[in-house]
């Protein structure tokens, strides 16, 4: 689908629900396989990906790839064994960029 | 450390012009960087409220597709979830946050009625949950996605434009100032250098 351009990478156990929601879902098992699914869904216009938390690590490369430009939004999300905070981390670290100490309650 | 300047006349004015464009130039850069300041903190602090909320209901709903698939079996379930769904509408724009383009996403389906693609007949209600529940997640994880994003890019542009500002305020403001002091105070020297020299000429005439 086209206009479909909200995509899932992660482990199949985990993404196969969203499905139902109209996002598209590619299941991976490596890091490896992890990356190269993002790089060909980035390149082929996806807007938005959600990648699992325990990929988002290795995907520096694409990440600074894309970092300028407004699309596509890689955005890590929890697994089902439940969120490892890489999310929370990733606002801290933005926190502590941006403004130089975090000023959110640990 | 005032470097090498020639101390004449012309690089005085020269420095004083600079000066005074660094001065102003930071003047802006710092607004800038105030007003970003301002815009990151609502931003980073809705991230803080969507990512939480979105953790938690996605833990949830994935939790639910485990026990789905141990009630049902992996591939029952895999056939329920292949099916097809509407696809999501949402605008993808983007906007001007002091000129960084950042991503704008509104997402269309807010009032669409979360609807199950597969037949109710063979396949658990927990999986029936964990699709209601992502479906009616939708807006917020598209929100989170364009949030996140606006937050990283708006933190890459404040660190870059605070540096921007330090350099101005401690480097090059800080050298053009002491450029001028030395400037000035060479030039005065002379001047006093040539005032000696002929009150002294004029002496030596009136002996002779």
């Amino acid at each position: 689908m086209n206009e479909n351009k909200i995509a899932a990478v992660g482990d199949r156990a985990s993404i196969l629900i969203f499905n139902t929601a109209g996002i598209l879902t590619r299941a991976v098992d490596s890091a490896k396989s992890a990356e190269r699914e993002v790089r060909a869904l980035a390149s082929n216009g996806y807007k938005v990906i959600f990648i699992s938390e325990k990929y988002i690590a290795d995907l520096t490369d694409i990440l600074e790839k894309y970092r300028e430009s407004a699309y596509p939004a890689i955005i890590p999300i929890p697994d089902r064994s439940g969120t490892m905070g890489v999310g929370n981390e990733k606002i801290i670290a933005n926190m502590e960029k941006a403004i130089g100490t975090n000023i959110f309650d640990k | 450390m005032a470097t090498r300047v020639n101390p004449t006349r012309m690089e005085l004015t020269r420095t004083k012009k600079r000066l005074a464009t660094a001065i102003k130039g930071h003047k802006l850069l710092k607004d800038k960087q105030d007003e970003m300041a301002r815009q990151f903190m609502a931003y980073i602090k809705r991230n803080r409220e969507l990512r939480l909320e979105v953790e938690e209901l996605l833990a949830t709903a994935m939790q639910n597709t485990a026990i789905a698939e141990a009630e049902m079996g992996e591939s029952a379930l895999t056939e329920a979830l292949l099916v097809p769904t509407a696809s999501n509408e949402a605008s993808w724009g983007t906007k001007n946050i002091m000129s960084v383009i950042v991503p704008d996403i509104s997402a269309k389906s807010d009032e669409k009625v979360a609807t199950i693609p597969y037949s109710t007949a063979f396949t658990s209600r927990y999986l029936d949950r964990a699709t209601l529940d992502v479906q009616k997640l939708m807006p917020k994880l598209l929100e989170l996605a364009s949030v996140e994003k606006t937050c990283d890019m708006l933190a890459d542009e404040l660190e870059r434009t605070r540096r921007r500002v330090n350099a101005l305020e401690y480097v090059m403001i800080a050298e053009m100032k002491a450029n001028i002091k030395y400037i000035t105070m060479k030039l005065e020297d002379n001047e006093r250098g040539n005032l000696t020299r002929l009150m002294k000429v004029k002496d030596m005439m009136k002996e002779e």
